[in-house]
């Protein structure tokens, strides 16, 4: 694909059309939250988002922005901060459909589309009501073995990955260092869009060290360099989640206005001065 | 020596993890009792973190998440989800430890929904890896608060399987090993016991009544034959904790 190389934070996320299939990661992973905001202040809609494997802020954000008709996760939480409220409510009103998955299961049908199979076997699932509700999957006996029931798993193919990473380079290498996830999803997405905390001078791939957790320039589409672009969420050694700012964020969000004055006004910290220095 | 409830169930947690064994930990409490087994009991047992970290040694600090980097300082291994779920899919995994919101007489779990997937009064976090671990370690443990609307005769929505509807159901399923071993609560321990797999009282902590335990279970709970009082935290038990828990955040 086109590496379209350094742009834009909104030149970045303008890529991402209504309707597209976006596969996120799960918060520990590096999640593009000053993009997701971009997004949601875009008005992008109808988004088929998939959880890699699960999700929190973002896809509450998304949602909370009518952004999203499809939401594929293993599981939405916030974790200590309690019920996620536009999660909540959007499965209430029926504003979205709900594909319930589980952490190997979505990881698994990426692996189909990674590998270019239409499906993907998974050890697992049997028993549980969520394959009994994902009528997309399929139970076959194994042709190898006798009664052994095994389930199937269609590809999950997104139009995007989009990650926060720590490293890109200007040749669009993209350091990931420990974060597989992201490897996986950006193997299975048509193309990658990645905000990184700062640009390597030089390049990724042809340091030793650092080229065994880089995904390679030809996944990625486009780069935008954001520092604290995981914000409010902490980021790998940079730094921790801001929780005042989530609880600030709860707080806010228990009204419909509420959550858009909070959208409108969300301002990361240190980003006036990132653009004064570029 | 005194101790909270939340500190007797972790110690009681830690009990059924056994030395050398590979386990499947979830977050909060499972991570918790891992911990103590590790520095009493079990030092040779391996902690798999579904983000992909396997360890040794506790993590030293407070964990938000299981990728955070106190959880990565020292790892025996940080890999993918995929690698640590393909341990278990490929049989390693000696016991899974997960919490839940709901639990019924056969051990199958609830995070889902409450109130049915169809008009759901709650919707719960999701399955994250849960139902994968119920489905695939050779026993899993379960942890979570001993209430009425918690314990109940069937689960509205089976998110991660235990024993199904008892007796041979499960390996009916096509599930060929596992199934629930122990569920430990704030107030007693609980077995699947009988070719049936109900789950029956196997121990109440010091302080409860069996009767007390009857009333905040929501089927008709029986007594496993000579179940008892479970064994109050050892002096061992204790200071495996407070390593862990430097904050005091369980006292």
């Amino acid at each position: 694909m086109a590496n379209k190389g350094l742009i834009s934070l909104d030149e970045l996320v303008g890529q991402i059309g209504d309707g597209a299939m976006l596969a996120v990661p799960p918060d520990y992973s590096g999640v593009a939250m000053a993009a997701t905001v971009s997004l949601i202040r875009r008005g992008v809609r109808r988004l088929h988002l998939v959880a890699v494997p699960t999700s929190g802020l973002q896809a509450e954000w998304l949602i909370g922005g009518g952004c999203v008709s499809t939401l594929e996760a293993a599981a939405i939480t916030l974790g200590e901060f309690g019920p996620a409220p536009c999660f909540a409510e959007g499965i209430r009103a029926g504003a979205f459909v709900m594909k319930d998955s589980t952490c190997p299961a979505v990881h698994a049908a990426l692996q189909a589309a990674e590998k270019g199979v239409p499906f993907m076997p998974l050890r697992g699932l049997i028993g549980s009501d969520i394959l009994k509700h994902r009528h997309d999957w399929q139970v076959i006996d194994n042709p190898f073995s006798a009664q052994d029931p095994i389930v199937l798993l269609p590809a999950i193919k997104p139009d995007f990955a989009l990650f926060h990473a720590l490293l890109g380079d200007r040749h669009g290498n993209v350091w990931i260092g420990r974060r597989r996830e992201l490897m996986t999803m950006a193997h299975a997405a048509a193309a990658s869009l990645v905000t990184v905390e700062r640009i390597y001078d030089g390049d990724l791939l042809a340091d030793e060290t650092m080229a065994a957790g880089c995904l390679p320039g030809l996944y990625v589409q486009s780069l935008a360099h954001v520092p604290r672009g995981a914000w409010p969420l902490g980021f790998a050694d940079e730094y921790a989640l801001d929780a005042d700012e989530v609880r600030r964020y709860l707080q806010r969000a228990r009204s419909p206005d509420g959550f858009r004055s909070y959208i409108a006004d969300w301002d990361r910290p240190g980003s006036h001065d990132v653009v004064a220095a570029e | 020596m005194s101790f909270s409830t939340q500190e007797l169930m972790i110690v009681a947690a830690a009990r059924e993890i056994r030395d050398r064994e590979l386990v499947f930990v979830g977050m909060r409490l499972p991570i918790m009792a891992f911990g103590v087994a590790r520095l009493s009991h079990a030092p040779r047992a391996v902690g798999l973190f579904e983000c992909g970290v396997v360890r040794y040694a506790p993590a030293d600090g407070t964990l938000h998440t299981m990728a955070d980097p106190p959880n990565q300082l020292g790892a025996a291994w940080t890999t993918g989800t995929v690698q640590v779920m393909g341990l278990m899919q490929g049989g390693r995994v000696d016991a899974g430890f997960i919490g839940g919101a709901e639990i019924d007489r056969y051990g199958n779990l609830n995070t889902s929904y409450i109130g049915g997937i169809e008009r759901p009064k709650v919707k719960l976090p999701g399955s994250g890896g849960a139902a994968d671990i119920a489905a695939m370690a050779k026993r899993l443990l379960v942890i979570m608060n001993h209430e009425k609307h918690r314990f109940v005769e069937r689960v509205g929505f089976v998110t991660s399987p235990g024993w199904l509807a008892g007796g041979e159901a499960r390996r009916r399923a096509g599930l060929a090993q596992g199934g629930p071993a122990a569920v430990i609560t704030d107030r007693a321990v609980l077995r699947p016991h009988g070719p049936d797999h109900e789950l029956h009282l196997a121990s109440v902590h010091p302080g409860q009544t069996i009767d007390g335990v009857r009333a905040a279970t929501g089927w008709d709970l029986k007594c496993l034959p000579g179940a008892g009082e479970t064994p109050a935290p050892g002096e061992r038990e204790l200071a495996a904790l407070h390593t862990i828990d430097k904050d005091g955040f369980w006292r």
